[in-house]
């Protein structure tokens, strides 16, 4: 079973878009949309939740009033000045680190496991999808993309599946980092923008640094001809292999507007880049 | 000693290890394989974490161990470790448990 990431570094630069077409372009495969902070893929690949569950990744703290005597040890302790001065604690700005629980000489404070967001096992057009969503506000995002990633595996054994897309988070932080490690390959999309390429070098280190193989894709590449040039130097110097250009087409957002990916309108240059693309994919990654 | 029981008893230890990462039972993440159960309650099975790096193999594996052991009808529990780097290094310190009970 092998699994592809596709990150971004910065968002916006086309990752749902690319992981959505080649869930379309591969037929066989699972989908995971470890973006769990800001879903999306869901947009395009118009699931049927076969399976819903809550997600519960960490503790609140809670006073009891009728235990609490007021002393103002936890007021004192709480980095995150969740305590009020009435002694109760705010869930949006506690982040359950328990520090309260532990000086209080009353054991007055509760540490309660909160609901976190929610996950999903649905089908979709392209194929089972495993899929989630934090609450607002809510932490842990890393842990909810592990259960998303190994939920994915299990649909696969269980389907018979051997090919597992994922549409990662952006950034570098936790929830990226749970979505490559132990991955067989990550895809890096970007865009010719001052923000798109600085991203991107930030997320190439990133993955690198997991010793997992990358390639990466710039999306609309002939906004900026300067910055295009400036990435293919990037790439050169570093030894990636940049797989592929999307030039900017129209018909892809018309084909988003229509809750469609980029390769089912039309046959325009940027359906004929991405097919160009996973051609490539499959015969190195996959095959 | 009925093995179908020993394999209930053994299912349901596996079930109250809990993945700390994902926040489910392990044997809702298919990291548990070919389990089996001898006549003198000798039991091995195969531990597959869901990463070759997972942070918590190490952790599961020896919690796994511990829950197994605690059941009154086995006599010993061998733990065979794939998909993980460092598989073999994990397997011997789970052997050498396992030698000195």
């Amino acid at each position: 079973m092998k699994e592809l990431v596709v990150i971004s570094g910065k968002g916006g630069t086309g990752k749902t878009t690319l992981t959505a077409s080649f869930a379309l372009l591969s037929g066989n495969a699972i989908l995971a949309d470890c973006d769990v902070d800001a879903p999306d893929l869901h947009i395009l690949a118009h699931p049927n939740v076969r399976h819903a569950e809550d997600f519960r990744g960490g503790v609140k703290a809670r006073i009891d009033p009728d235990i609490c005597s007021q002393c103002g040890a936890c007021l004192d302790a709480c980095r995150y000045d969740a305590v009020s001065e009435e002694f109760i604690v705010d869930p949006f700005s506690c982040e359950g680190c328990s520090v309260c629980y532990h000086v209080c000489p009353e054991g007055a404070v509760i540490l309660e496991e909160g609901l976190n967001g929610h996950w999903y096992i649905s089908d979709t057009r392209f194929g089972p999808m495993v899929h989630a969503a934090l609450l607002p506000g809510e932490e842990n995002s890393g842990k909810l993309v592990s259960l998303v990633r190994n939920q994915a595996k299990v649909l696969a054994r269980e389907e018979e599946k051997n090919l597992i897309i994922s549409d990662g988070a952006p950034g570098i932080g936790c929830p990226v980092i749970a979505s490559v490690t132990g991955a067989d390959h990550v895809v890096v999309v970007t865009e010719p923008t001052m923000s798109g390429l600085h991203d991107m070098e930030r997320a190439m280190r990133l993955v690198q640094g997991f010793g997992i193989p990358v390639s990466v894709v710039i999306n609309k590449c002939d906004v900026n001809s300067e910055i295009e040039a400036q990435i293919e130097a990037f790439c050169d110097e570093a030894r990636l292999p940049l797989i592929g250009k999307i030039p900017y087409d129209a018909s892809v957002i018309r084909a988003m507007v229509e809750r469609r990916c980029a390769v089912e309108n039309g046959d325009g240059a940027a359906k004929r880049s991405v097919c160009a693309i996973w051609e490539q994919i499959e015969q190195t990654v996959i095959r | 000693m009925e093995i179908e029981a020993v394999r209930y008893q053994v299912h349901r230890a596996l079930s109250e290890v809990v993945d700390p990462e994902t926040g489910l039972d392990i044997t809702r993440m298919d990291i548990i394989h070919d389990v089996s159960i001898g006549e003198a309650g000798e039991v091995s099975l195969v531990f597959r974490p869901s990463s070759p790096v997972c942070p918590m193999a190490y952790a599961l594996a020896n919690a796994i161990k511990k829950k197994l052991e605690g059941i009154a009808d086995i006599s010993s529990v061998r733990i065979h470790v794939q998909n993980f780097q460092r598989a073999e290094h994990l397997e011997s310190l789970l052997n050498v448990r396992n030698e000195s009970h």
